[in-house]
């Protein structure tokens, strides 16, 4: 009777394994595969060589790789960082009980509704040289001439996100407020009780109360971060001079523009596996903290 | 109960496929047809074809709306040799890719030399390879050199045919008009496709070969092409005829200046043109066009069969219609696509109320080529990148030079 339980159970398990395997695991698979070899399209009337772990050598020898790299870490870091603190406010606020609470919660839902593309588009408008953030700075009378926002290194940088963070505040607050409205209202009463203020109750109810939703939703806006593509192909689609270009984007270029489908692959494996050790280090401290 | 209606129904469905697939073997026989997406065009020109031709059906499938996308979709179909797709449209810088790969078949056996003939030869050269035909070009554009005629009569100047002629003709008109938001030479120069066509005309003019010679060996001259980013850097930062901002100027920032009476020449696409004639510009009839410096680069789009297809014959007949005359004369109606066939720009033949064609003669006629490597779109994206980054002032000429040989030796190596 049991085992027959437990064949029922793998076979309800089933869909979902077989689902999986299809859209994961076959693809991460093949991808792997691939970088072990060297297969453009240029040569595939020659076939597939297999070159072992050339491709890789080859990454970890291209400069613009590295640069990426490094772009796409600064991005993750700071954009997420800005993410959490400006998530956080909004949450707070939204989980007061205020006139037009279900308004708000509901506006501040837009730009996360709102395809990357779209948003990258809206954005580059923004700052383009002509566009409206120039025509409002030149309001003032110390600005006299229009800045090429999306010309310059830094400033491109920056803007890009400004964008990001724009986009994706909303998904961390709204998590986060669905984190804050779990917390009994009684912690809050009996630290009052006992005479702690509101930075006080903050820190030590909040806070801890929080952290594993907190991690869970770092952890989710890392990932899609690293792999940032659309929002910045439509603002400045990797420029000036390559440097707001992610590793997601030289990737996808090698693999499908550039038609080198071998070392594209090699690319995509080493941003896996650095992605996969950042979500191993945030799983492992929401583990200790669950013991 | 249910289950048994359940396989019944898969029966049955097996069986019509079956029969389905019997009676087609039959009847028409159907190409796929990856078009752009103009869908009322396309749509139109098919039914134009199957009437003509009635044992042929065509199915259009449409591309997405950006150009890498595209690319990526046809690539994807080719790569894993489907037979789904018979006849394609293509950009003019990728049949290279496709021929190297030996993804694309040759037209010549199913076309006549006068049908070749009827093409503007320099559109048709974007598909030649080692004589032979592997697309037919419907669509044609290049990167022209558009200017200030009521500024260049002001100041008895001729349209300037070197990038020196280009300078002075700027200096003079920007000291005569003494108007600071005027500027002498615009371009495109954020970091895309548009900026290495650019790049590809001021390296041509200093005399820079093509990237391929004709033993097939890549002779891209990379101190050519450090001459060629000291002149665009010099234009900006030295002269400042060029806008210091113009590494932020996309199409459409470009557009606005120009039309704004704000620059006196700029490089830019066919299309520009009946944008800066338009009612909303300021500079409206007085915007001419004329060749690049030198060489402008090809542009538009043709028609190209897949070697995977099961029928290459009626493909091929559907991508000569796809280009003849009437399909062309229809397109440039519906959507001011711009032809490829010498009739249009003969002035006894071209179209009534489509004159201004005839100025978009000799642009077309110097245009050449962006690189007939099975590797361009990889080396225009480093073209790309270190011609931003010169513009941008992130790099110099001699340190951009550098890594661009860096890079494409990474590429081709």
């Amino acid at each position: 009777m049991a085992r027959k339980r437990e064949i029922r159970g793998y076979l309800l398990l089933m869909p979902a394994a077989i689902l999986i395997c299809i859209l994961i695991l076959i693809p991460t698979v093949e991808t792997i595969y691939c970088s072990f070899f060297d297969y453009r399209t240029q040569t595939a009337a020659l076939g597939m060589k297999f070159v072992g772990l050339n491709n890789y050598a080859k990454v970890f020898g291209d400069e613009f790789f590295w640069d990426t790299m490094w772009w796409t870490i600064i991005f993750t870091v700071v954009t997420v960082s800005l993410e959490l603190v400006i998530g956080m406010l909004l949450a707070i606020l939204m989980s007061k009980k205020i006139p037009g609470q279900g308004v708000i919660r509901a506006v501040v839902l837009v730009p996360w509704a709102m395809p990357a593309i779209v948003a990258g588009i809206i954005w580059s408008q923004i700052f383009a040289y002509n566009g409206f953030l120039n025509n409002l700075l030149s309001a003032f009378p110390f600005v006299t001439e229009n800045y090429a926002w999306l010309g310059n290194e830094g400033s491109a940088k920056i803007s890009v996100m400004i964008a990001d963070i724009w986009k994706n505040t909303p998904y961390m607050s709204l998590l986060l407020l669905s984190g804050l409205l779990t917390i009994n209202k009684e912690y809050y009463e009996a630290a009052t009780i006992d005479g702690a203020g509101r930075w006080r109750k903050f820190w030590s109810i909040t806070v801890p109360l929080i952290r594993p939703t907190m991690m869970v939703t770092i952890l989710f806006r890392i990932i899609s971060a690293m792999r940032v593509y659309d929002l910045i192909v439509a603002m400045t689609n990797g420029g000036p001079g390559g440097s707001t270009t992610t590793v997601s984007m030289y990737a996808i270029n090698t693999y499908f523009t550039y038609g080198n489908i071998g070392y594209g692959s090699a690319m995509s494996v080493v941003l896996l596996l650095i992605s996969v050790v950042i979500s191993m280090f945030f799983v492992d401290s929401l583990k200790s903290r669950v013991r | 109960m249910k289950r048994t209606i359940a396989v019944i129904m898969m029966v049955l469905a097996a069986f019509s496929a079956f029969a389905g697939g019997s009676a087609e073997s039959d009847g028409p026989v159907t190409i796929t047809y990856y078009g752009r997406p103009d869908v009322e065009l396309e749509e139109s020109i098919i039914a134009a074809f199957e009437a003509e031709n009635p044992d042929i059906n065509v199915e259009y499938v449409e591309l997405p709306s950006s150009s890498n996308d595209r690319l990526k979709t046809i690539q994807t179909v080719l790569q894993s040799q489907g037979t789904e797709m018979d006849v394609f449209a293509g950009d003019a810088c990728w049949p290279a890719i496709f021929i190297s790969a030996g993804w694309v078949t040759p037209l010549d056996e199913y076309i006549s030399p006068s049908v070749r003939d009827s093409f503007i030869s320099t559109m048709l050269t974007a598909y030649t390879f080692n004589g032979q035909t592997y697309g037919l070009p419907f669509m044609a554009d290049v990167c022209a050199l558009y200017y200030r005629d009521d500024l260049l009569s002001k100041y008895g100047l001729d349209v300037p045919e070197t990038y020196d002629e280009l300078l002075e003709a700027s200096k003079t008109i920007m000291a005569g008009e003494n108007n600071p938001d005027l500027y002498g030479w615009g371009y495109i120069g954020v970091q895309n496709e548009t900026l290495a066509c650019c790049f590809l005309s001021t390296y041509w003019a200093l005399g820079g070969p093509d990237m391929v010679n004709e033993e097939g060996e890549f002779v891209f001259d990379y101190e050519i092409a450090e001459e060629a980013f000291e002149l665009m850097r010099s234009f900006i930062y030295d002269e400042k005829v060029t806008p210091q901002a113009v590494g932020s100027f996309d199409t459409n920032t470009l557009r606005n200046m120009v039309m704004a009476g704000n620059i006196v020449f700029d490089t830019d696409w066919l299309s520009g043109y009946a944008k800066y004639n338009g009612d909303s510009s300021s500079v409206k009839g007085n915007m001419k066009i004329a060749a690049m410096p030198t060489n402008g680069a090809i542009g538009g789009w043709g028609v190209m069969v897949s070697a995977f297809s099961e029928h290459k014959e009626e493909a091929a007949k559907f991508a000569a219609f796809r280009a003849n005359y009437e399909s062309q004369l229809k397109a440039l109606e519906m959507v001011d696509q711009v032809p490829t066939l010498n009739v249009f720009y003969d002035s006894e033949t071209v179209p009534a109320g489509y004159e201004y064609l005839l100025e978009f003669l000799a642009p077309l006629s110097a245009a050449r080529p962006r690189g007939l490597t099975p590797f361009y779109a990889a080396i225009s994206s480093r073209i790309q990148i270190e011609t931003s980054a010169v513009v941008t002032g992130m790099k110099t000429p001699a340190e951009a030079a550098e890594s661009l040989r860096n890079g494409i030796q990474a590429v081709i190596g």
